[in-house]
């Protein structure tokens, strides 16, 4: 990451009818840099996007790119830009490599110049194995990871990614993750949307919280979990408990709350060091049978409730 | 090349309906033909026709229907227009000829009386077409001249006496040109699918809004775009309409290249702008690909029988030609018959150029309803 500015938002805010669907934000982004747009459903991701990139007329604000204002005709600008859109946008009658030869083709006329690219797109997203497959013939992950070559074959600069990984297989959710990665250390920047906690800790640099439109929270991960109030959450899997002997977690020392559900005790800590050895000592002192004992820092998703009060999924 | 190559491509997945519509108008063009030949053997014979004279008493439709009597096989058909209308359908009498009432006082005041022919589309009807319009014209000169009842009656025969044989030997190869123009009322039936079918599929392919979220993001300015696909289908009618008209010459031969078959070529290259704007109108209409099949299968059908490119419009009722007069194919449907019959094309040709021009209206309006709907679902942000 570098402090030169690829994405500059000031004050931009989309009306639909009545309503706000963004809400003033503001935000610059970093070259080489992961930023993460984080927001449950509905909240104004691919709202913010589509301005940022024209799709949309927005109600006001400012937007520049690569430090150029951005508008629907700058061409310029456009070539070095990829998106893949949160829907799938490839042709039912063109293969794998077709759809991505044509998308790419788009931009890049070379025929030679332009294989390689095809080329590199597949290999990233590992879908060599189908180039001749029609997309009926995919799965939804493979689908996914066609979309997101279409998008970036042209070696964009700057890549939009709008929920790349919704309703796809664990498998093809690290490809897509990996592929993020390498992109970012070949040089692009990327700015990233989910609703998904876990993809936002494990790629990103930086990340803004969105929520109704609002930035509600920005900052490194490092940063946002602080926001958190607990430090430690600790799970216990108890075959039986009554209410006295929850009580008594309650005593021990920092804990700020605690669950029982379905034969899993969970404990949060507000901070301390011993947490795990003080929780192991008063399981056997009461004579508990436990299983496995394992403790979690805090997640964006502890950070989301801890400032809106309810859950990011549903 | 973009554009052109992705719609190639489309194409060549569709290569299959595209050889499907264009084995069944050689089929039937091949079984066209083959009837033709067979009534070929009865050219030298006079045909079977029905005449009803609406003016009967009268001396000079007297002489006419006399003419007609001499020069075909007169043949009564009872059992009302029903049967009458079988009669045609099942190809036992060629024509019906209606002499008007008021047909002799129409001739003396030097007009030109309708006479209505309804015609099973055989070549022997374009014989008897032509008899017919031969006897009026030739009635008409001399009627125009001045002359009595008496003398326009004993001109018109010794002319007509002397030029007989002319008319029978006529330039007009009736027998082929019947031929040529059923080829190209029913290749409108291939050329529309044709069109129709890839067109939609390309276009809403395109318009899809996710791909088109992409083309717009993309380098490629979209008027550019735009322009790109506009030509690639444009393209793509030409090269359908130039394999139909190749197809034409391998059946029929140099005719096709006639200047009256020139005529038949433009009147089917301007069929295909119209349903090149058709298409264009029906992909902003079409509610999902899945639906193309069907609704292009639908009108394409619908407007074919309609429109009497499977059976002669001569033999459907008129109700029906009425409703098909608000479809493109009837226009051009009634240019082909035209163009098969009229003797002098020079001096005919303006309601045929009528036609096409209809037809031209109906591709402006096709494209502006188009670009309306289009335009509209754009604006959905
Ligand atoms: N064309 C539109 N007209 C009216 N309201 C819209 C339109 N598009 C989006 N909205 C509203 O704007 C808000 C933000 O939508 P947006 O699609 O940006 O959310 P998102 O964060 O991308 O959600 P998701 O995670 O479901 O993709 C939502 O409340 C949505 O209902
Ligand atoms: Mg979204």
């Amino acid at each position: 990451m570098s402090d030169k500015k690829v994405i500059e938002v000031k004050n931009l805010v989309k009306e639909y009818k009545e309503l706000r669907a963004v809400d003033d934000i503001s935000f610059d982004v970093y070259e080489k840099e992961i930023f993460g747009l984080l927001g449950p459903n509905g909240s104004g991701k691919s709202t913010t996007i589509n301005s940022i990139l024209s799709l949309l007329k927005y109600s006001s604000g400012n937007i520049s790119i690569f430090g150029k204002e951005m508008t629907p005709d700058a061409y310029d600008i456009k070539r070095d830009i990829g998106v893949i859109f949160q829907d799938v946008a490839v042709f039912q009658e063109l293969t794998v490599y077709e759809n991505i030869d044509y998308f790419c083709g788009l931009y890049i006329r070379d025929k030679k110049q332009r294989k390689q690219c095809i080329e590199d797109a597949i290999e990233l997203v590992s879908i060599g194995d189908y180039k001749k497959f029609y997309p009926k013939q995919l799965s939804g992950g493979l689908l996914r990871r066609l979309n997101i070559a279409c998008g970036i074959a042209h070696k964009p600069k700057l890549i939009f990614l709008d929920e790349p990984t919704v309703a796809v297989d664990p498998q093809s959710r690290n490809s897509i993750l990996e592929g993020i990665k390498k992109l970012r250390d070949d040089g692009a920047t990327i700015v990233y949307t989910t609703h998904y906690m876990e993809e936002v800790e494990q790629i990103c640099d930086r990340i803004i919280i969105i929520d109704k439109g609002k930035i509600i929270a920005s900052g490194t991960r490092e940063n946002l979990k602080k926001l958190a109030k607990i430090e430690e959450r600790i799970t216990v899997e108890i075959k039986k408990m009554d209410k006295e002997k929850l009580e008594g977690f309650k005593k021990l020392e920092k804990v700020t709350d605690v669950s029982y559900e379905g034969h899993t005790l969970v404990v949060s800590f507000s901070g301390g060091k011993n947490n795990i050895a003080n929780m192991i000592d008063h399981l056997r002192n009461n004579n508990f049978s436990y299983r496995r004992v394992y403790s979690e820092r805090p997640t964006l998703n502890d950070v989301f409730l801890e400032l809106t009060g309810k859950e990011l999924r549903d | 090349m973009t554009v052109f190559n992705a719609f190639l491509k489309v194409i060549k997945k569709n290569l299959g309906t595209i050889i499907l519509y264009t084995v069944i108008v050689v089929f039937f063009a091949a079984i066209n033909s083959r009837t033709d030949d067979s009534s070929t053997q009865f050219v030298g014979e006079k045909p079977d026709v029905m005449i009803v004279n609406l003016d009967k008493g009268t001396e000079l439709s007297g002489n006419f229907e006399k003419y007609l009597t001499d020069n075909t096989n007169k043949t009564e058909i009872s059992g009302g227009d029903e049967a009458v209308s079988d009669a045609l359908f099942y190809r036992e009498i060629s024509c019906v000829i209606t002499i008007p009432k008021g047909y002799e006082k129409t001739v003396l005041e030097g007009k030109t009386p309708e006479i209505e022919i309804k015609s099973a589309g055989t070549q022997n009807s374009a014989f008897v077409k032509n008899i017919v319009s031969s006897y009026i014209r030739t009635q008409n000169a001399f009627a125009s001249s001045g002359e009595n009842k008496a003398e326009i009656i004993k001109s018109v025969n010794s002319a007509l006496s002397q030029k007989a044989s002319v008319a029978i030997t006529s330039k007009l190869n009736t027998g082929a040109l019947t031929k040529l123009a059923n080829y190209y009322i029913f290749s409108s039936y291939g050329l529309m699918s044709c069109i129709l079918f890839i067109i939609c599929i390309v276009l809403t392919s395109f318009s899809e809004t996710t791909i088109r979220k992409r083309t717009i993001i993309s380098s490629m300015s979209y008027k550019k775009f735009s322009a790109n696909l506009l030509l690639s289908c444009f393209t793509y009618a030409l090269a359908v309409w130039i394999l139909f008209v190749v197809l034409a010459y391998f059946m029929m031969g140099s005719i096709v290249f006639t200047m009256r078959g020139a005529a038949f070529m433009l009147n089917s290259f301007i069929f295909i702008l119209t349903a090149l704007s058709l298409s264009f109108m029906l992909s902003t209409f079409v509610p999902e690909k899945n639906a193309i099949t069907g609704i292009v299968n639908v009108l394409t059908l619908g407007s074919s029988f309609l429109c009497g490119v499977f059976v002669p419009a001569a033999i459907l009722p008129s109700w029906v030609l009425s409703i098909a007069k608000v479809l493109p194919s009837y226009w051009y449907v009634d240019s082909c018959n035209k163009l098969a019959e009229v003797e002098n094309l020079r001096s005919n040709f303006m309601p045929i150029v009528i036609n096409m021009g209809i037809l031209i209206g109906f591709g402006i309006v096709f494209a502006v309803l188009g670009i309306i709907v289009s335009g509209k679902k754009r604006k959905i942000e």
